[in-house]
């Protein structure tokens, strides 16, 4: 099965007002059965937020674009086996949110460290902000989405950048979704006070 | 600008760049080009069939009953007796009265005691 970068006629996107989760759950079926040219479809539906999902979770744009590869492939060799069963949007996360770990775990390795799920750190850190660039909002931002456990900054990331629902949240998080939601209490928290500290 | 407005904005192009294009479809070649080992790795085991289950567990099931009744056979038991504490008595009683009865009730104690042995 190859990748044909012709979209066919009955897909193209520019055809449809609106894109929805249904139209990936369609073009994935299509996949499956063979229908490669699917796969155009979900690139470009897919690309921008996956892209946006992992710059946010790595602080680097190479890695994001890595990581987006890595993501857009496993979902293509998932195809046969894809059953439509929650969200398309959970589905495609939850590869995402695997692939973004195991990328986190072997930088921790490749820096000599053995950290659980909870510690992985960011791919990237930037730097704490200093005083001069206290005034730049957006390193204030970045350095204190950074400071987050993983699951909180992804459940934050879902929920505020992907617009996913909390139940969509704990599907791919493999939390509660009472879980779910209090993680993402503690993640506001943590932004609130990392950021008032900067202001201090 | 605030946390969640930073949150969502980026500079993400809307469409992926050709050559993200070009990498994708390279990758996607080269996994497709071992499709078998992939699928392979990544499927579950196919799964007997139902009759194949159900021998299997009928073959199972029988096996293990063979195992406990060989087991119960290594086990010691206790033997019978060879004879009834009552059927001996009953014979020392028959014994005793052998001289003071008649023929007659001689041959229905013998009938009797053919009964019980």
């Amino acid at each position: 099965m190859s990748l044909s970068l012709a979209l066919p006629m009955t897909l193209l996107p520019q055809q449809k007002s609106r894109i929805d989760v249904d139209d990936s759950t369609d073009w994935m079926l299509a996949l499956a059965r063979g229908e490669t040219g699917a796969m155009d479809c979900l690139l470009n539906r897919w690309w921008k937020p996956l892209m946006s999902y992992f710059i946010r979770s790595t602080h680097s744009a190479a890695d994001a674009e890595d990581l987006t590869l890595a993501t857009l492939t496993q979902l293509y060799l998932s195809a046969p086996r894809y059953q439509p069963k929650a969200s398309f949007a959970s589905y495609l996360f939850a590869i995402a949110r695997n692939v973004l770990i195991s990328h986190l775990r072997r930088q921790s390795r490749e820096r000599g460290h053995v950290l659980a799920l909870e510690e992985l750190p960011s791919g990237q850190q930037p730097a704490a902000p200093t005083c001069q660039s206290l005034k730049d909002t957006q390193e204030q931002f970045e350095y204190a989405l950074q400071q987050l456990p993983e699951v909180q900054r992804t459940a934050l990331l879902l929920r505020v950048q992907q617009a996913l629902s909390y139940e969509a949240i704990a599907a791919i998080t493999g939390l509660s979704v009472s879980a779910t939601k209090t993680c993402l209490h503690r993640a506001r928290q943590t932004i609130k006070a990392q950021l008032r500290n900067s202001h201090e | 600008m605030d946390f969640d407005t930073w949150l969502r904005a980026d500079e993400v192009p809307s469409r992926p760049t050709a050559h993200f294009r070009e990498r994708l479809h390279g990758q996607i070649n080269g996994a497709a080009s071992a499709p078998a080992a992939i699928d392979v790795l990544q499927l579950p085991r196919p799964r007997a069939s139902l009759w194949q289950r159900w021998l299997a567990g009928t073959a199972a099931a029988a096996a293990v009953l063979v195992i406990i009744l060989s087991l119960q056979g290594l086990l010691p038991t206790p033997k019978e007796p060879t004879g009834s504490i009552w059927l001996a008595a009953e014979m020392e009683l028959y014994a005793s009265m052998l001289d003071a009865i008649d023929a007659e009730t001689l041959s229905e104690l013998v009938g009797l005691l053919d009964f019980y042995q």
